[in-house]
């Protein structure tokens, strides 16, 4: 076991319990503060907190792992998939779901549509798909703690889940986002760090792209898949931004609609300088030093190691990977516990219930998702990264049309959305599980066939719109407010 | 887009934005099968990675122009 690591990275760990409980006593007051932060995170905060929420142990490992393996074109044309994205909820669902004041994306639907159905799909989906994908960053940071710090999987596994359910249960959503501006700062400077170190043992950036290359021709080359499986790549993370619910809930905390669209932009602007230089630096790096590596998701590790030998930077690094890890994992949890408590406790089981007793609620089921990623993530199904992938690519299915054309289109019908999402996620799997198409493709295929159905049974059923239902929409698209549309 | 019957409207800003973040995204996919290369990279990989940057700087500017159009 590695000592000096060790304590550092508990020492980090100690940190974010202890913001947890300084925020608890605010988190108190209001359910609002528990789940949205009191809509009073600025943009500074929320651009930080963003980032580092899309930032997993997957932007940190596995994306240099990628660079590594697959060439850099194919590894910018996935991630750039995802930094366009959040531009494009800055434009197309922003401003709107920031300025309806709802906590979660099925509570948006049902203020748009009134649909029981869709009411009671939506959120099982989110459940579903959030808690696989908090599944895949717990043995993420499982795998991470072993090679760094030499301590056991299982113990791993279940001291950073009992370590984020704890901070974020009794600190809510301000927990999770102080926790990750800190993480996100954290983050970003050793990925920088390193970076830098490589380009100046190579003598320069393009020296260090032309010695990686030169190593191994496949790394700048685009890669031997079909256009498609690029395609796919990008637009599964394209539409994310709109509808992956722990990304969208950063909306709904920031303090206006303004403050969420810079938060957006500013966000992607510091992810992609974290990912384009440490891309480059650590594939190219790793390519020269490390030609042959089994396991591709190692080189960043391998690099950091070789160019680090300070033990406390190492100790800090090790802190920075497990901080992307948690940063993702903590602000899924609460989506978990969102949708749970707020969009199936709240609205189908106990519609009545106080503030005290949603708060409650939100304590327990957060333990509950905890919990449940602990039992997953120590006997994780084979096929995890089929079924994390798979999670992205059902909600942008199921979600992404009915969402963008109940905030644009005036004749977006409840029956419409509820077809719209049960054809885009049924294609979605349908393709994904009884069809040969590229890794990725598949969303290319359900999403536009989710965008047909809802017009065609929209148009059909156009009668129904309630005119109340419409105006509330609009008054959302407006840049101000007046007091009377905010209570209204 | 203009206040139609269907839709509602979206400011200048916006919309131009959106028109040219899509038409960004699209246009490196027409370089994929280009066999050039700067600096040991391919041209695609190098749009790629430069519309990371892109993309949330047209929305910006996008956001800046904003405050000029009529709310909805």
């Amino acid at each position: 076991m590695k000592s000096l690591e060790l304590a550092i990275t508990l020492g980090y760990i100690l940190v974010c319990i202890f913001i947890g409980l300084r925020v608890s006593r605010r988190v108190s007051n209001s359910s609002d503060d528990y789940w949205v932060a009191g809509r009073k995170i600025g943009t500074f905060t929320n651009s930080w907190a963003l980032m580092a929420a899309l930032g997993s142990g997957g932007s940190v490992l596995g994306v240099m792992g990628l660079g590594y393996m697959f060439g850099i074109p194919y590894t910018f044309a996935m991630f750039a998939g995802a930094v366009a994205g959040f531009p494009l909820a800055a434009i197309l669902v922003a401003r709107q779901l920031r300025n309806y004041r709802v906590r979660t994306v099925p509570e948006f639907l049902d203020l748009r549509y009134r649909n029981k159905l869709l009411n009671i799909i939506v959120p099982l989906v989110i459940l579903v798909c959030m808690e696989v994908y908090v599944v895949a960053q717990l043995k993420a940071a499982g795998v991470t703690a072993v090679y760094l710090l030499g301590i056991p999987y299982p113990t791993a596994v279940v001291l950073t889940a009992l370590v984020f359910t704890i901070y974020v249960s009794i600190g809510g959503m301000w927990a999770v986002t102080l926790t990750d501006v800190l993480q996100g700062i954290l983050m970003v400077t050793m990925v920088i760090f390193v970076a830098v170190t490589v380009f100046a043992g190579f003598g320069g950036i393009s020296a260090t792209i032309l010695q990686g290359t030169s190593a191994f021709a496949g790394l700048g080359a685009v890669a031997d898949k079909p256009v498609i499986s690029y395609a796919g790549a990008f637009f599964v993370w394209f539409i994310a931004g709109c509808t992956v619910p722990h990304l969208v809930m950063r909306v709904f905390t920031s303090r206006d609609a303004r403050s969420a669209r810079l938060s957006l932009n500013y966000s992607m602007l510091i992810y992609a300088v974290m990912i384009f230089f440490g891309v480059i630096a650590v594939a190219c790096g790793g390519r020269v030093l490390f030609p042959d590596l089994a396991d591709a998701d190692t080189v960043f590790l391998k690099v950091m190691e070789h160019y680090i030998p300070s033990r406390i930077m190492a100790g800090l690094a090790v802190a920075a990977v497990m901080a992307a890890v948690m940063s993702t994992t903590d602000a899924l949890i609460l989506a978990v516990a969102s949708a749970a408590v707020n969009d199936i406790y709240k609205k189908h089981i106990n519609p009545d219930a106080s503030e005290k007793t949603i708060f409650k609620m939100g304590l327990v089921m957060t333990w509950v998702a905890g919990l449940l990623a602990i039992y997953f993530a120590l006997n994780p199904p084979k096929l995890l990264t089929m079924l994390y992938t798979a999670a992205v690519g059902l909600l942008g299915s199921t979600l992404f049309a009915p969402i963008v054309l109940g905030i644009w289109w005036k004749k977006a019908t409840s029956k419409g959305a509820l077809w719209s999402c049960l054809v885009g996620g049924g294609s979605y799997l349908y393709l994904l599980w009884f069809t040969s198409l590229p890794a990725l493709s598949q969303v290319l295929f359900s999403v536009p066939l989710s965008f047909a159905v809802h017009f065609a049974v929209s148009s059909v059923t156009a009668a129904e719109i309630d005119p109340a239902i419409l105006k509330k929409i609009g008054i959302g698209h407006k840049r101000e407010l007046s007091i009377e549309e905010i209570e209204a | 887009m203009k206040a139609g019957s269907n839709w509602f409207p979206m400011s200048n800003g916006d919309f131009y934005s959106l028109i040219i973040m899509l038409t960004c995204c699209a246009m490196p996919f027409f370089f994929i099968s280009n066999s050039s290369f700067f600096l040991g990279l391919s041209i695609f990989g190098w749009i790629m990675g430069l519309l990371m940057f892109f993309a949330p700087v047209i929305s910006l500017v996008g956001i800046a122009f904003d405050g000029k159009d009529i709310d909805g």
